[in-house]
């Protein structure tokens, strides 16, 4: 009894501070559940298995970057469904009316630039916050998508070069994991060495004294917003030439679990702390729970249910962490 | 102080309150990991009386508090309250033993009312349980009535408040709990001098009906004139307990350091009589928080900003700075128009801001001392946007070494630095923008006398590169010891411009009353009535 009593306190405070880096408790997550998944059946260790896997979990780390940068600063994208679903069918319909494959992906990627921007605008400028007015752009979107296609599911021809992006391989590698990995690299250099990295952090965390120090800070929330509306294209580019198609509603799996995967790679939901370090194992989490829940025979409620319970789970135990000890 | 007003004070009468300990605290040890804040000390305080705790950072007052408030636990020691030990298990505990403690971080919820902030948790309630806005206004007014305040409505919303009122509500806060010890940290600290004199006034009030209270502050001049008795602590220990009478300024600060030290202002700057002018403002207006301000700033001056609290001086600098909206009239600089409409291009043509509140205005405190040093200059510690990091930890240590900052490490957080230190880092981080005019907003606000004094150097050495500093201050000593020239301002207006030997407390005090210097006398007289 002594002996217990003693040692639950100490247990208590190691836990704390191992969650204080939310980053490592994401990847001891993330290699439990390789070894349950494993355990459950060893033909997830397959190489075949392994990148489909990181197929899927591509489209969710690549909307994931941009999710990450924002919700450092503070906000939060929610326009990411119907970005990505316009602007997948801009490009898919442009294509097939007879425009260069650059042309159409051109298009599809000011979409994204002009919703990061709108985004960044009523945030910045009219200092509303990002819930509200990117959940207002989402809806905007979806209604303008619904007007272009007339409510119709749009023919869509794919360009060569994004099946190749989406589905191609490169010396036995799959394309799409590698510009998920370009990606990624790039993300992490800017938010440890740049700038632009350093000013999203400071945002997040006081964005008054970042102001009262002479940072324009609303080009913080412009890059923040213009990189996260580019990120969900670029998602629904490959997303359509691994489908082969556009299709509405094609966006709507992205908005929840890239957010959860931020979440559950220990960037703080409120802002200023964390990074896509993080990100990346919590995206291969989502992943592979979903994998694993499938292979356990687990419907999509029993799905929502976990994926809830583990947010909610995850949040507590950052939570106790983020509180000032001084 | 035979000129003291208030008879309880009589020698006589605090004998007669020196009957009863109510406070005794023996032997308190407290070490973070392996700093020892508190080491052995102890503490006493008697019903009716108002005690001083004094001592420079990290003399262990700010623990003691915590100690005495139930905030936390001592490693060793006793505390007994009206003879009996007690063993707080937290500040709740504490203020039903009849505790209350006002901390230096102000816990107000800006968008609740006055009322509703100060009965929080202990609100009235109506017959069905529901908490009852008619009973706690009523409440709280009859609480203002009692101490005779009358110019804060209980309906108010706290985010409208001045600074000054934000503290005193929370003070009136921690007195509806009807404490019998009343411990306020740094509480005076946002506070102009009449209302440090109003304070006072209510501290007297409650020690009449037999309160005690535990007064800390860095404004020694200011408050030595209203306390009963003064400790002073240094290094986590007991120094002395005198009766405030008893000792001179110059004692008690050197009992504070240890060492003898003379606490006088540098010597001014020199300014050419042809210096040219560094800033000019004309017709300077923003809202109705200031009006028409017209001035000229030289290369190696120092402006003074003085006046009650919240007469515009604050919209001044931040308006200066570009962060306020919807401004009017002319800014010249080194003799070319400037523009200042955002922060970015304040910065651009050479202000620094030195704000406010250097916990939220002036530092990203979760963020490193690294960090929050380089926030400004960062796009010249590097290329391409990025940042070169082995330029930016030598341009850090160099700040560091030039402000002389006191910190382990440069990647340790802001938030755990002392509060000097921290304002140094809010200054370091504009040394190197090339910025030629400096705005101060009371910058040794909460900081202890050691680093005030390299504050004064390092402003008077800004002066002696020929930059120019517009100087906000609630000390009026600093105004008279740093200034050139010190405007008064008044209701969003420069009342009136003092200089050189007119620079005394009882001409601004004058001008700020507006009994202007026609009647010096009756300044004089209010002058000493603050006192």
């Amino acid at each position: 009894m002594t002996t217990e009593m003693r040692s639950s306190p100490t247990l208590a405070s190691r836990l704390s501070a191992f969650t204080r880096h939310g980053v490592a408790v994401s990847y001891v997550l993330l290699v439990v559940l390789i070894i349950v998944a494993v355990i459950l059946n060893p033909a997830f260790a397959s190489w075949a298995n392994v990148k489909a896997q990181l197929q899927i979990a591509t489209f969710i780390g690549i909307i994931a970057i941009g999710q990450t940068l924002v919700i450092l600063t503070g906000q939060i994208d929610l326009s990411v469904p119907w970005n990505l679903t316009f602007s997948s069918i801009l490009m898919a319909t442009l294509y097939g009316q007879g425009y260069g494959f650059g042309v159409a992906i051109g298009a599809a990627l000011l979409v994204g630039i002009g919703v990061g921007l709108i985004n960044a605008i009523g945030v910045a400028v009219f200092r509303l916050h990002s819930l509200v007015w990117t959940l207002g752009m989402n809806a905007l979107l979806e209604g303008a998508t619904m007007v272009y296609t007339n409510g119709q599911p749009p023919d869509s021809t794919i360009p060569g070069v994004v099946r190749f992006l989406a589905v191609g391989n490169l010396g036995g590698m799959p394309v799409s994991p590698l510009v998920w990995a370009l990606l990624a690299v790039v993300t992490i250099i800017v938010l440890a060495r740049s700038r632009f990295g350093r000013f999203l952090y400071a945002t997040g965390n006081n964005e008054p004294a970042l102001f009262l120090s002479g940072v324009d800070t609303r080009l913080v929330h412009v890059g923040a917003f213009v990189a996260s509306g580019v990120c969900a294209v670029i998602g629904g580019i490959l997303l359509t030439g691994y489908a082969s198609q556009t299709y509405l509603g094609m966006g709507n799996d992205y908005l929840l679990v890239p957010i959860a995967a931020v979440i559950i790679g220990g960037t703080n939901i409120m802002g200023g702390a964390g990074g896509y370090v993080g990100t990346i194992a919590g995206t291969l989490i989502v992943v592979l729970l979903q994998s694993i829940l499938s292979v356990a025979q687990i419907g999509q409620a029993g799905k929502n249910i976990v994926f809830g319970l583990i947010i909610i789970a995850l949040v507590l135990l950052y939570a106790r962490q983020a509180r000032p000890t001084d | 102080m035979s000129s003291h007003p208030d008879p309880s004070s009589h020698p006589d009468a605090r004998a007669s309150a020196a009957a009863g300990t109510l406070l005794e605290a023996r032997g308190i040890s407290k070490s973070f990991g392996g700093v020892h804040a508190l080491e052995n000390a102890d503490f006493s305080c008697r019903t009716g009386e108002i005690h001083a705790l004094l001592g420079a950072n990290g003399a262990g007052k700010s623990t003691l508090v915590k100690v005495l408030s139930g905030v936390q636990r001592a490693d060793a020691g006793t505390i007994a309250l009206a003879g009996e030990t007690v063993s707080f298990s937290g500040p709740a505990d504490a203020a039903r033993h009849g505790v209350a403690t006002v901390f230096q971080e102000l816990s107000l919820f800006p968008h609740l009312t006055v009322a509703e902030n100060i009965l929080i948790g202990h609100q009235p309630t109506g017959f069905l349980g529901q908490i009852s806005q008619r009973r706690m206004r009523a409440e709280v007014r009859e609480l203002f009535e009692s101490l005779g305040v009358d110019h804060i409505a209980p309906g108010a919303h706290v985010a409208d408040l001045s600074l000054a009122d934000r503290q005193l509500v929370e003070i009136f806060k921690a007195l509806s709990k009807k404490p019998k010890l009343l411990i306020l940290d740094e509480g005076t600290s946002a506070l102009g001098r009449k209302e440090v004199q109003r304070l006072f006034d209510l501290l007297r009030k409650l020690k009449a009906g037999g309160t005690a209270v535990i007064f800390i502050s860095h404004r020694m001049s200011e408050i030595r004139e209203f306390v009963d008795r003064m400790t002073i602590f240094r290094n986590g220990r007991h120094v002395a307990t005198v009766r405030a009478a008893e000792a001179s300024d110059g004692e008690i600060v050197e009992m504070m350091l240890g060492q003898k030290v003379e606490r006088s202002f540098p010597a001014k700057t020199r300014i050419e009589t042809d210096a040219p002018s560094l800033l000019e403002l004309a017709g300077f207006s923003a809202g109705s928080g200031l009006q028409d301000i017209s001035f000229a700033l030289r290369r190696g001056e120092v402006l003074g900003l003085a006046g009650l609290e919240g007469q515009g001086q604050g919209t001044l600098l931040l308006a200066l700075f570009g962060a306020y909206r919807g401004i009017r009239g002319e800014v010249t600089i080194s003799g070319r128009p400037a523009k200042v409409a955002t922060p970015w291009q304040a910065k651009a043509s050479g202000i620094a801001l030195i704000p406010e509140d250097r916990k939220t205005e002036g530092l990203v405190l979760p963020m490193s001392v690294r960090e929050n040093i380089t926030f400004s200059v960062l796009s010249s510690l590097g290329r391409f946007g990025f940042v070169n990091p082995t330029k930016e930890r030598a341009f850090v240590a160099r700040m560091m070494e030039r402000l002389a900052v006191k910190a382990a490490s440069m990647e340790l957080p802001a938030r755990s630095l002392s509060g000097g230190n921290q304002q140094k880092l809010v200054l370091a981080k504009w040394l190197e923008t090339g910025a030629d005019i400096f705005l101060f907003y009371d910058p040794t606000r909460g900081i202890d006398v050691g680093t005030k004094q390299a504050f004064y150097e390092l402003i008077v050495g800004l002066t002696r590169e020929g930059k120019g500093v517009i100087l906000y201050s609630t000390e009026t000593s600093e105004l008279i010891g740093l200034c050139h020239r010190v405007a008064v301002m008044d209701d969003g207006r420069i009342v009136e411009t003092l200089q050189g030997d007119d620079i005394t407390e009882q001409d601004i005090l004058a001008a700020a009353l507006g009994v202007g210097r026609g009647r010096a006398d009756a300044g004089s007289e209010l002058a000493e009535a603050a006192q």
